[in-house]
């Protein structure tokens, strides 16, 4: 709270050093040049660096991320409850951002559904094979029609249906299936509306003959527990045809869920990992004794650290009351293990407050569940697993040996996907892929498929930084990516054949993050590219000097007037040099963003836009020139200021709190460490979680004190 | 012919209380509400609460968003006073013009600060009428908005003291505007300075949050018994948080404040929802809508909320701040915001006046089913007040003062309405939010940074 009163105060200073200046400084020549630019004060050319201090993160609730991931663990279930909840608002750019991570009532509100929902489908039976029921429109529970033994039924008049009502084992997407055919081949074909309870779920035309019925299918996502499958005749009007149209319904039913997996008999179900007991109705004492089993098996694991007597008995009182209520033992012992899942323990990663001793904040080792937890939020965005519990459980998490050994297994493991999402799709914007919502006439090839692809390239590419042991420079540097069919035509390569193939050497266009369409897609309007965009975009995400955003009253550029001769982007840029306001920053956003044109709005290729030949060179601030991306991406790659962005980052992200100064010495550290260790992500992480700050807390002072001016500036 | 009932448990409903799954799916729509239109006739019995539980005539307010502004001569009458012929942008209202004030000539002086973010902060200040401050960290100030001043004063009355609705919930890459953090371009009502209300922009959680647990089945035993169970799981909670609060720090503490806040609230509606009457609703909407069948859906599920007098406070926004949206389905296939830096460009004009007509198109309908509703005094809306504006007025100049407001209804009289009024020395519409205030009964002399009075002109003296 202190220091964000900080950073308003530095911020609104920043707009306004705004109208003199621009904080950018140059790629490729760290020097200033010749107009006055005031460089971000950094740690590492500050002459006084701040007093170093492991800092504090405040409780940090799960965002959606983390909560999904960690009942997918802790269950073994595979819903996705997060998506309900309210986004996740972001601090420092990341969503796993404590400070920014707030709770709401409707939040709360979600979570109490999430979690009886998720208990309640733990508990289910598990499925071992899909669910496939089938009546005969004869033999249906409900008919309005002429019903023949063998034939099915004749829906004729305006009141006609069939109904029946069925059981869904298990929540998930069905295919509600119909046979069926016109009976009259006069009057065909017919139009039937199928529905779910009071829902309709479609209208189908059924153009097919008694020789050969046709299987008309829906597929519609169900909950647990009853479901009215109900199929009525429609006619006149509403079929947009004359005149009654008799359909003949021979059976109907329902089959899925449509992700069925058969279970892996060597695991658990989710039902078996809770009930660590036989339940029994009979017994009450017997009960009482197995209740207070699944409590006590359970919330360890819920809450990540060990649990006191006291803890597990608050829990069992409530399996009492629902006994006493009445319920039966399954249904009382879910309270428990729900009141679990919306406890502040399991919602929060808390980490308890240093001793305070004395005015003067004081520092203390985290314990080893709490680093368990900050390694396994970091890299997997979940919950520690049973390595991590039992290392956690011997005291052994703190030696630097043991955390490396860790980093590996854990980078390792197909968790440490979450970091793509996580922390890849919120550092390099590629999260927004997601939302891509490009101009349909402008960019007709833009599909679902193109969009899934662009998303996969990225992420393939990026876990090659995972499992193996790259430089980060070649992120920007490396001529390789991953690329399917639709990326090929996209990109205008020869096929590769099914699925994703890595090429090594894409050529000139294609390779290494900035020449991917999706960032590039991302970085770019609806309707055409933004050069702006993307100058910033390196700017922030890869060197961390940040241009100040446009003083107020600046007009965005014109478009091409109606009828007016076409102009490049080059040249309406040209109007950002005029002001010596816009220039400051814009010379030095714009040429990098210009050395990107050949790509278009969806990252493909092109030689013109709007007929006019597209002009890739630039000129950077210090002097260095470059034609297109071969020259331009080499210098951004060997920036000195990579390695200290990428760090600050990925710490930015590891702790879940803003960077302040007196972060600066271990950043810098930090960095110069990984540097030494080839700047691999794995020596990045492992120097990250062998830090003070990831394995320190601070206390905070108390009460506190009233906002100041202070030494912590940006 | 046979006919044969084994079971009636799919004719249990009589038909005419049967909603069509259409009513949320339909593509076309002008024709999303009528489906609903038959069951949605207020019953008595909601009513019948409703009047005790308030005045004679039930106060209601929704505040509703559109981002980038308006194109605004397509949208300023000429004329003042009644009879006024409408703009092209405000010709969907014709058929509740009557019912409709056209505001011109205020401004959000609080927004109105030479910092960019002109998105972001007029968004923030939207309700608030307070300059919210910039941070990186994602710490928000802001002040407490008008909606939530009217719930403070008349959010007991329902289950929801209010509810926060939008049409999507917005992406969390990079910041949002110019060092604003984000909370600020997806939020407009604040509960305090640093409480930003979250909205909900799923028709699906929505219909969960107000009638699931609904359960027409279950006899009161029954309801009653969950009711008990369900809150003492939350008691577990506050237990479980207040034993935590002794070992953690004061800003460690602050966060289970608003856990604990959170839960009180829960607890609170689960009484009040258990006391409420059944209250028929159309079935649980699906997931998958494209954005034309969201808005359709969220509106009418808003209609649906007051019918039920589940909450008489709604907030609603069309779209987050600087949203760059398009709108192939009218064909407009730019991004909102970028074609709301128009540089007066004659194309780029068409498009945003396309836009606002759509808007208006939505907005309409939402009046119509409002004021179609009838209670004691007249319609819903007769007796409601609704207020529509955006973050700017005029996208490419990012002003704060001409905003386009519109407020209909007629507050259960007391306002008189069908008049276009404009206040040509800029008054604060602050002093609008001070009026509307007023009229909810809820004592205030000031309100954000600039509001000192009431509007004049706006409430019968």
């Amino acid at each position: 709270m202190v220091i964000s009163r900080h950073l308003v105060a530095s911020l609104a200073l920043g707009a306004l050093a705004a109208l003199t200046g621009c904080y950018g400084s140059i790629p490729g020549a760290p020097a200033a040049g010749s107009e006055p630019v005031e460089s971000m004060p950094s740690a590492a050319t500050s002459q006084v660096a701040a007093p170093r201090d492991p800092g504090r993160v405040t409780l940090h609730r799960l965002n959606r991320l983390e909560y999904d991931r960690t009942v997918a663990d802790l269950l073994g279930t595979r819903l996705r409850p997060g998506d309900d909840f309210p986004p996740d608002d972001s601090g420092f750019g990341f969503d796993n951002n404590a400070d920014a991570l707030a709770m709401s009532p409707l939040a709360m509100e979600l979570y109490e559904r999430a979690a009886e929902r998720l208990i309640a489908v733990a508990l289910l039976p598990q499925l071992t094979e899909p669910f496939v029921f089938r009546v005969a429109g004869d033999a249906a529970a409900e008919i309005e029609g002429i019903a023949t033994p063998g034939e099915g039924v004749v829906l004729f008049a305006p009141t006609s249906r069939v109904a029946h009502q069925v059981h869904v084992p298990v929540p998930g997407t069905y295919r509600f299936v119909v046979d069926a055919f016109a009976s009259d081949p006069n009057f065909a074909p017919g139009t039937l509306r199928l529905r779910v309870g009071q829902s309709e779920v479609a209208t189908v035309t059924v153009d097919t003959l008694a020789a050969a019925p046709g299987a008309y299918a829906v597929d519609v996502p169900l909950e647990i527990g009853p479901a009215a499958l109900s199929v009525e005749l429609l006619s006149g009007e509403l079929s947009g045809t004359t005149g009654l149209r008799p359909v003949t319904v021979l059976s109907l039913g329902l089959e899925g869920p449509a992700d069925f997996e058969p279970p892996d008999p060597s695991l658990p179900s989710p039902r078996q990992r809770l009930l660590v007991c036989e339940p029994t109705d009979q017994d009450a004492a017997a009960g009482d004794a197995c209740a207070r089993s699944i409590i006590a098996a359970f919330l360890p694991r819920a809450w990540r650290r060990p649990v006191d007597a006291d803890e597990v008995d608050a829990l069992l009182s409530l399996y009492t009351l629902g006994r006493a209520e009445g319920l039966a033992f399954e249904d009382a012992v879910s309270l428990p293990l729900t009141a679990a899942l919306i406890s502040p323990s399991f919602l929060f990663r808390v980490e308890d407050a240093p001793p305070q001793e004395g005015p003067k904040p004081t520092d203390r080792l985290l314990s080893d569940y709490e680093l368990a937890s900050r390694l396994s939020y970091f890299l997997w965005s979940s919950m520690p697993d049973g390595e991590l519990f039992d290392l956690a459980a011997a005291g052994a998490l703190h030696d630097p040996a043991t955390l490396a050994a860790q980093v590996d297994r854990m980078l390792a493991d197909p968790r440490a996907d979450a970091l793509l999402s996580g922390f890849v799709g919120q550092w390099l914007f590629t999260r927004a892929v997601d939302e891509l919502a490009p101009d349909v006439w402008i960019f007709p090839d833009f599909d679902p498929e193109l969009r899934a692809s662009m998303r996969t390239e990225t992420e393939l590419f990026f876990r090659t930084f995972l499992t193996e042991e790259r430089p980060l420079t070649e992120l920007i540097s490396g001529g390789d990516t991953f690329i399917d069919d639709r990326l090929a035509a996209h990109y205008d390569l020869p096929p590769v054949g099914p699925g994703f193939v890595r090429i090594t050497d894409a050529g000139p266009r294609r390779g290494g993050l900035l020449r991917q369409a999706g960032i590039l897609a991302v970085l770019s309007h609806p309707n055409r590219t933004s050069p702006v965009r993307r100058g910033k975009w390196v700017l922030e995400q890869l060197l961390c000097d940040a241009p100040d955003p446009p003083p107020p009253g600046v007009d965005a550029f014109k478009e091409d007037e109606p009828g007016a001769p076409p102009t490049t982007l080059r040249e309406k840029m040209e109007q950002h040099r005029v002001d010596p306001v816009c220039k400051s920053c814009h010379k030095v956003m714009d040429p990098i963003g210009l050395g990107l044109e050949h790509y278009d709005g969806i990252g493909a290729w092109r030689d013109t836009d709007q007929g006019l030949t597209i002009d890739a060179t630039g000129e950077l601030p210090g002097g260095a020139t470059f034609d297109g991306t071969a020259e331009l991406l080499p210098i951004l790659s060997e920036d000195p200021r990579l390695p200290r962005c990428v760090s600050q980052h990925l710490y930015t992200y590891a702790l879940g709190r803003g960077p302040t100064a007196a972060d600066d010495g271990y950043l810098d550290d930090i960095a110069a460490a990984a540097l030494a260790d080839g700047l691999t992500f794995h020596a990045l992480v492992k120097h990250i979680v062998t830090s003070e700050p990831f394995r320190m807390r601070r206390s905070e002072p108390e009460p506190p004190p009233a906002p100041a001016v202070s030494e912590e500036s940006l | 012919m046979t006919r044969r009932t084994r079971h009636d448990h799919v004719s249990a409903v009589p038909r005419r209380q049967r909603f069509s799954r259409r009513a949320f799916l339909g593509g076309a729509a002008a024709t999303i509400a009528l489906p609903w239109l038959d069951a949605m006739t207020p019953t008595a019995r909601h009513l019948a609460r409703a009047a005790e539980s308030g005045a004679d005539r039930p106060k209601r307010l929704l505040c509703y968003y559109v981002p980038n502004g308006i194109h605004m001569p397509a949208w300023t009458p000429a004329q003042v006073g009644t009879g006024y012929d409408l703009p092209p942008i405000l010709a969907p209202l014709a058929k509740v013009q009557s019912k409709v004030n056209v505001i011109s000539g205020l401004a959000n002086w609080a927004a109105s600060v030479p910092v960019a973010g002109d998105h972001a902060r007029g968004t923030g200040a939207f309700l608030t009428c307070v300059t919210p401050e910039k941070s990186e960290g994602g710490e928000v100030v802001n002040g407490r908005s008008v909606d939530q001043e009217v719930a403070a004063k008349l959010g007991h009355l329902t289950p929801f003291p209010s509810l926060q609705v939008a049409t999507s919930g917005g992406i969390n890459v990079g910041t949002c505007d110019s060092g604003y953090p984000c909370a600020y371009s997806r939020n407009i009502s604040w509960a305090g300075p640093s409480t930003p209300l979250p909205k909900i922009s799923s028709p699906r959680i929505l219909f969960d949050r107000l009638f699931a647990g609904a359960d027409p089945h279950a006899t009161a035993e029954e309801r009653d018994r969950r009711r008990r169970l369900r809150k003492s799981v939350l008691d577990h909670g506050t237990a479980d948080a207040t034993r935590l609060q002794n070992r953690l720090g004061a800003s460690d503490r602050h966060k289970l404040g608003e856990y604990l806040q959170s839960v009180r609230e829960l607890e609170t509606r689960i009484d009040a929802l258990a006391d409420a009457p059944f209250c028929a609703v159309p079935d649980r909407p699906a997931d998958g809508m494209d954005f034309p069948e969201v808005l359709a859906a969220m509106q009418d599920l808003i209609v649906l909320a007051y019918r039920c007098d589940h909450s008489r406070i709604v907030s609603f926004m069309l779209g987050d701040a600087s949203s760059g949206r398009s709108f192939p389905f009218i064909g407009v296939s730019g991004g909102h915001h970028n074609i709301s830096h128009h540089g007066k460009d004659p194309q780029n004009l068409a498009d945003l006046e396309k836009i606002g007509i759509w808007e208006m198109q939505n907005f309409a309908r939402l009046l119509e089913a409002l004021d179609a509703l009838e209670e004691p005094g007249g319609s819903v809306l007769d007796n409601s007040l609704v207020f529509l504006s955006s973050e700017i007025s005029d996208g490419d100049r990012h002003n704060h003062d001409d905003l386009p407001v519109l407020l209909a209804g007629q507050a259960g009289g007391q306002v008189e309405s069908g008049r276009h009024i404009v206040y040509p020395d800029g008054d604060p519409i602050a002093d609008l939010f001070l009026s509307i205030m007023k009229w909810a009964g809820v004592e205030a002399t000031t309100f954000g940074q600039d509001g000192t009075r009431p509007l004049p002109g706006i409430l019968r003296a």
